[in-house]
């Protein structure tokens, strides 16, 4: 026994290393267990403490922009709005001479983003809402620009938020224009590509690209981003469409949580 | 026990330091990687036992406050790169200087290669060149911040030399 003991002793780090590997797998192997979902949730409620500063010095930098950005956006708004309320007058009445029974309508949570994170790669983040607000994994989340990402998973007072530009994000997306509905596929800084789309359809650069619908998580016409340019090659089944994205995923403040109410 | 006290502070310093400087140094969604500098430093210092325990206890705290991250990969990593460092402790001098700058580098190098491919592996398939750009950039943009620590402390006069 006291050999063995004297044999661990010698080779400490060695042992310490399997410990440390051998913890780590066990870790990786249970990554989706509740009770892991339900500690991280906790700690980051905690840890949000410490990114207070850090989001209290960002706001104040950006504060300026920001502000001059809303004043324009709030007279494009108006504009569009007095246009808008024409034509919901029209969509009205011809609801109304179709009959037709609005069966779901969206309902928009707002959130605060309180973390990127300490990870080197920032694909996720975490926000100031959870089960309170009554929010489950698999949520849209928007902000004004369009669509940001999907709820993985969700603690009491805080939520974690894929962003799209996490490589692993899939999203069902069309083309307003056309109609071609294509798999958005995140590339590099704010591009991202939509595969899938046969090469008889027209794609033109400036196309805007919204949710296709053909999701339980997405509801349909959410803004996803702007066509910039086409790839279509002889040897390609089908076309590739590169686009940039509407939201700025560096800059995320608040965004809102967009859930379906069966009315 | 003096030692542990002073890594463990350190330690927590490091983690403040991560928390409030790595989103205003966030580059194409990229981030220096402060914690897995100071895992090098305490390995470099102390060897391969306090670089797999620093090593280990960084990358717990760093999964559980991270959004996104799959948990229990970057324990995993560090705690490898924390012994792999510490091996080369008090080698500096025996060595070549070159070999041993390459080495660390290298070890450097897969520490972000593994955490990168488990993380991007569906990149790799999809887009090989996308996923070699965002793994050069997430090692070189780290490196940088170790070249920046080597200017004030270089790791020769970290690593001490070994009683012969």
């Amino acid at each position: 026994m006291r050999r063995l003991l004297g044999f661990i002793f010698d080779n400490r780090d060695w042992f310490s290393l399997f410990l440390a590997l051998a913890f780590s797998l066990s870790l990786l192997r249970n990554n989706d267990s509740q009770n892991v979902q339900i500690i991280r949730g906790k700690l980051n409620s905690v840890v949000s403490i410490f990114f207070r500063p850090v989001n209290w010095v960002k706001g104040i930098g950006t504060l300026r922009e920001e502000n001059t950005t809303l004043e324009s956006r709030i007279v494009q708004l108006s504009l569009l709005n007095s246009q808008l309320l024409i034509y919901k007058e029209d969509n009205e009445r011809l609801r109304s001479m179709l009959e037709y029974r609005e069966s779901v309508r969206l309902t928009l949570v707002p959130g605060k983003v309180i973390s990127t994170g300490l990870s080197p790669l920032m694909t996720a983040v975490n926000i100031q809402i959870g089960f309170e607000h009554n929010l489950r994994p698999n949520l849209a989340v928007v902000n004004t620009e369009g669509v940001v990402g999907k709820t993985i998973s969700v603690g009491p007072t805080t939520a974690m938020v894929q962003l799209m530009t996490d490589y692993s994000f899939r999203l069902s997306v069309r083309m307003e224009r056309s109609g071609t509905v294509g798999i958005l596929h995140w590339r590099e800084n704010d591009q991202f590509e939509v595969w899938e789309i046969p090469r008889t359809t027209e794609v033109e650069v400036g196309d805007r690209i919204v949710t296709s619908g053909y999701s339980d998580i997405f509801p349909p016409n959410l803004p996803v981003g702007t066509v910039t340019g086409i790839i279509d090659r002889p040897e390609m089944l089908n076309k590739i469409a590169v686009a940039s994205a509407f939201v700025d995923f560096t800059t995320l403040g608040h965004v809102f949580i967009v859930k379906e109410e069966n009315g | 026990m003096v030692n542990c006290v002073i890594i463990a502070a350190s330690g927590l310093g490091v983690l403040l330091l991560q928390i409030l400087l790595s989103d205003f140094l966030t580059i194409r969604g990229l981030r220096p990687d402060f914690m897995l500098i100071f895992v090098i430093v305490v390995a470099l210092r102390n060897g391969s036992l306090a670089g797999v325990v620093t090593g280990f206890s960084l990358g717990l705290v760093e999964d559980l406050f991270s959004a996104g991250s799959l948990m229990g990969l970057v324990p995993l990593t560090k705690s490898l790169t924390g012994f792999l460092i510490g091996r080369l402790r008090g080698r500096y001098i025996r060595m070549n200087p070159i070999s041993f700058h390459l080495i660390w580098i290298g070890i450097v190098a897969g520490n972000f290669f593994v955490f990168i491919y488990v993380n991007f592996q569906s990149l790799l398939e999809m887009n090989a060149h996308s996923f070699w750009v965002t793994y050069c950039y997430a090692t070189l943009y780290t490196l940088v911040f170790i070249a920046a620590f080597q200017v004030i402390r270089p790791f020769s006069s970290i690593s001490p030399e070994l009683p012969k």
